[in-house]
């Protein structure tokens, strides 16, 4: 019993000499109450690593992205030009189709403003 | 271990190709209690003012409540009243509610409300509307469609006279074509757009009598203003003492003079869209009636 205890306890304080580098470095079983969960695995190494630095992290780009490329793949990227654009039926001017027209409504709100009673009196 | 998340990419066209099925009312990102007191809010401003600036959304919202409202002001009995004071958070706005808008609204059955679409706010980018009563003393539909009436009034007289002798004689007779083409039935031909005799038609329905000379009087004043720019221009530029009338000054891009027949996406692209020329017929700008006249090719 006492030499089992102590070949353990020597498994656990140098586990360098005793386990080669492709086994796990830290599998020790910790005995856990039940209620706990039974045994705990610690993580080991190289799936440590696989978490830090998972491996599509590791891909790079080969080269700087030429100007010319760049510039191809933002072909799509510009604004696009309005279509919905109409005459206002009041004054002439180019609105969007179906809103308000922004020059008749600005007249008629600085008149409204002013206090006038009719909007078109010629003063 | 690591998990790779596949990218979902969507277009615009995608984006708003979204559907409301089992969506019952909107919610603005408010609790009921604040949603239900910024709708009260609103309500009781567009009562008082008879027209607000707000985002489309609510202007919906508000259209629906304040409709529902002001029916309750058309049938006036107590419980009417009690239940307009507690939903209203202005006492002064009640007797507008059951007097003003209840005379005003008597023969239409319905649609008090009216919401104008205008643009996107430019903080947030919100699309932003203009709620307001109809038949209220600053109605915009009244106004614009007085300001196409005109126009197109203008626009037809241009074609008969130059524009120097209209500017002389002026423009007599607009409450007979008001009265004529109110009297068209939907789908018959006259000296008005489709569009602007429909939208007059639907203005003069449930007003009064003297709302005819009314708008003929607007009428008249607009065609007086549009036939005073061109000289007032002119003014302006002789008193900067300029050599000769070149360009159409006062005309944004895009601006098209009463007699112009040009889409607005041609004349806003100006040199790098399609060269279109001008109508043969006169155009009401300065250069016209005071410039040198192009050469006829």
């Amino acid at each position: 019993m006492a030499s089992l205890v102590f070949q353990q306890s020597r498994n656990i304080l140098l586990p360098a000499f005793r386990a080669p580098f492709s086994r796990p470095l830290l599998s020790a079983f910790l005995p856990l109450p039940t209620f706990l969960g039974g045994s705990f695995k610690l993580p080991s190494l190289a799936s440590l690593l696989e978490e830090l630095f998972p491996r599509i992290l590791l891909a790079v780009p080969k080269k700087k992205v030429s100007h010319s490329r760049k510039a191809m793949r933002a072909a799509n990227k510009g604004l696009k030009d309005k279509h919905n654009l109409v005459h206002c039926p009041g004054c002439g001017s180019p609105k969007l189709a179906h809103h308000l027209c922004p020059t008749c409504y600005t007249f008629l709100h600085r008149i409204w403003k002013s206090g006038k009673k009719d909007t078109h009196t010629l003063s | 271990m690591t998990y790779i998340l596949g990218a979902i990419f969507l277009t615009l066209d995608q984006l708003l190709t979204v559907m409301k099925h089992g969506v019952a009312f909107r919610k603005f990102s408010r609790s009921t209690s604040h949603r239900m007191l910024m709708l009260r809010n609103l309500v009781t401003s567009l009562f008082e003012h008879e027209q607000i600036k707000t985002t489309l959304p609510k202007a919906r919202d508000t259209a629906r409540l304040a409709e529902k409202i002001i029916t309750l002001g058309k049938k006036g009995d107590r419980s009417a009243q009690a239940r307009a004071s507690a939903f209203l958070l202005k006492p002064e706005v009640l007797p507008k509610l059951f007097g003003t808008f209840a005379s005003r609204y008597a023969e239409r059955p319905g649609g008090y409300t009216r919401i104008h679409k205008f643009g996107n706010r430019p903080g947030d980018n919100a699309p932003v509307a203009i709620l307001e009563l109809v038949d209220n003393h600053k109605d915009l539909r009244w106004e614009i469609t007085a300001r196409a009436i005109g126009r197109e009034i203008l626009q037809d007289k241009l074609r008969a006279e130059k524009p120097l002798d209209l500017i002389k004689t002026g423009v007599h007779g607009t409450q007979n074509i008001i009265e004529s083409e109110r009297a068209l039935e939907y789908g018959r031909n006259g000296l008005l757009r489709p569009k602007t005799r429909w939208n007059m038609q639907k203005m003069l329905r449930f007003r009064n009598q003297d709302a005819v000379s009314q708008l003929s009087r607007n009428v008249g004043n607009y065609i007086d203003h549009l036939m005073a720019t061109p000289i007032s221009m002119k003014n302006l530029h002789d008193r900067e003492r300029r050599k000769t009338v070149t360009g159409e000054f006062a005309l944004r891009a895009g601006q098209s003079a009463p007699g112009d027949p040009r889409s607005v996406l041609d004349l806003s692209q100006g040199r790098l869209g399609i060269q279109r020329p001008p109508s043969a017929g006169p155009v009401l700008t300065a250069n016209y009636i005071f410039g040198r006249k192009p050469k006829k090719t």
